[in-house]
């Protein structure tokens, strides 16, 4: 089970430091030592803190006493946040691992399957059926683990609209399923012909399993430069309300200057909205029967990323030449 | 003696004039141009002694001639540069740039290009997994 705590939350309640008048009545060893600082007077720190804020002796000494109490709530909420962050990370961290554990095992499998077609003995053929069991049930455990990752970063994408979301984490949990399904037969596999025969299952379904996972990562692309191209919308807006609310301090000629170079930045974000609606077409039309076209137009749709990319990048970079015109005033 | 008979031109031994004593030959005449130069014992320098000198001679004037000619090569002074202060244009700020929003606009636009810039378009953590998926058994 994971909770998720907002970053903001966790920000405030790791340096919400209460005020004492908030809290109420002091307690009488602050009073005391009011007392005793108003008789004996303070240090110097104290002092000079005190004649930039007033309240600071009473709040520091209660925060000084709880201080130990903070320090392990931040403490806790930083563990936790740590916990949340690494969602991800750890998914990550699975996956290789199972890939390495692949590796190895497919590696005896191939030492085993060699072994076989060489001798053709009773015992390399079961040596050969026991090694291909656990290949064939690794190589589910891979994949499981790289659509498991797939479905942390679709959870962690915040770029991405519900819908579009549900639609591949749906993707996802099909594939899971598939598997799952498959990984079950494996245990039941009594000969050579057996594991050939479960191995062509996941063969067939292959193709469709891998334009899955290229069309989620396409979608993730699409996601992350969404939230780019959403800052990019409210800072433009707001250079829109600062030019048309305080332009008329700036010349006539500078003035028009100013408001083509606005057109020019909002045409960047409309060629980039144009290459990002080609790709989610495209994308959502990747049903391919062959593996080599697949990568190819995957290849194709991430080159198209990097073209959109580009455009926001235009258009960021003319936003930071409209700032600086709008910094001077000639 | 006749004139007819040969005379042989060197007596045999046996008609050499008997030793009488001790002959008392005059002094050699000086050398004439007909007569052939005696054989005097002379020093003579060998042919890789001549080579060696040839070459230090060479090599001596060679570097002689470059010492020289190095000296001879009088660079002129080099330009000093001059600093001349480029005078900075002077541009007024306005009345926006001093304004909280303007300068939030600003810092985010620096923020964002940093993040586009950042921004992956291959997320090397997300590359799909390749397999080998034919078992490749022989029947």
């Amino acid at each position: 089970m994971r909770v998720r705590v907002s970053p903001l939350a966790l920000t405030y309640l790791a340096g919400g430091f209460p005020h004492p008048d908030l809290i109420g009545m002091r307690d009488p060893e602050v009073l005391f030592r009011q007392r005793r600082k108003d008789t004996f007077g303070t240090t110097p720190l104290e002092s000079t803190i005190t004649l930039l804020d007033p309240s600071f002796p009473s709040m520091y000494d209660h925060s000084m006493r709880r201080l130990p109490i903070y320090c392990f709530v931040l403490l806790v909420l930083l563990s936790l946040a740590g916990f949340i962050y690494a969602s991800s990370t750890q998914a990550y961290q699975d996956y290789l691992y199972q890939f390495d554990v692949y590796r190895q095992k497919y590696s005896d499998f191939q030492v085993a399957k060699n072994s076989y077609d060489k001798f053709k003995t009773l015992e390399s053929q079961t040596t050969a059926l026991e090694k291909t069991k656990i290949m064939l049930a690794q190589r589910d455990q891979v994949l499981r683990a790289y659509l498991l990752l797939l479905n942390e970063e679709l959870g962690e994408n915040q770029g991405l609209n519900p819908t579009t979301k549900q639609t591949y984490q749906t993707l996802l949990n099909n594939e899971v399923k598939f598997l799952d399904s498959h990984s079950q037969l494996i245990p039941a596999v009594g000969s050579i012909n057996d594991a050939q025969t479960v191995s062509t299952q996941l063969e067939s379904h292959y193709i469709i399993l891998q334009t899955s996972m290229r069309q989620i990562i396409i979608g993730l692309s699409l996601g992350n430069l969404a939230i780019l191209s959403a800052k990019y919308d409210t800072l433009l807006q707001n250079a829109k309300a600062i030019i048309l609310t305080q332009g008329s301090i700036f010349p006539q000629d500078k003035l028009n200057t100013i408001n083509r170079w606005v057109l020019q930045i909002t045409d960047k974000r409309s060629l980039y909205q144009q290459k990002i609606n080609q790709i989610s077409s495209a994308n959502t039309q990747l049903q391919i029967n062959d593996l080599q076209e697949l990568t190819r137009r995957f290849d194709s749709m991430t080159s198209q990323v990097g073209e959109a990319k580009q455009y926001l990048l235009e258009g960021t970079s003319y936003l930071g030449e409209l700032a600086n015109a709008l910094r001077y005033q000639d | 003696m006749d004139a007819t008979t040969p005379q042989p031109d060197i007596l045999p031994e046996s008609h050499n004039p008997p030793n009488y004593g001790p002959v008392f030959s005059p002094p050699p005449s000086p050398p004439t141009a007909n007569q052939p130069q005696a054989e005097s014992p002379k020093r003579t320098i060998p042919p890789w002694v001549v080579i060696i000198c040839v070459i230090g001679f060479l090599i001596a004037g060679s570097t002689f001639f470059a010492t020289s000619r190095r000296q001879q090569v009088v660079l002129p002074p080099s330009p000093t540069p001059t600093v001349t202060p480029t005078p900075t244009p002077i541009h007024p700020y306005s009345a926006i740039a001093s304004q909280s929003a303007f300068m939030e606009l600003d810092t985010a636009i620096a923020s964002l290009s940093g993040a586009i810039n950042a921004f992956n378009v291959q997320n090397p953590a997300l590359v799909p997994p390749v397999l080998d998926l034919p078992l490749g058994f022989s029947d």
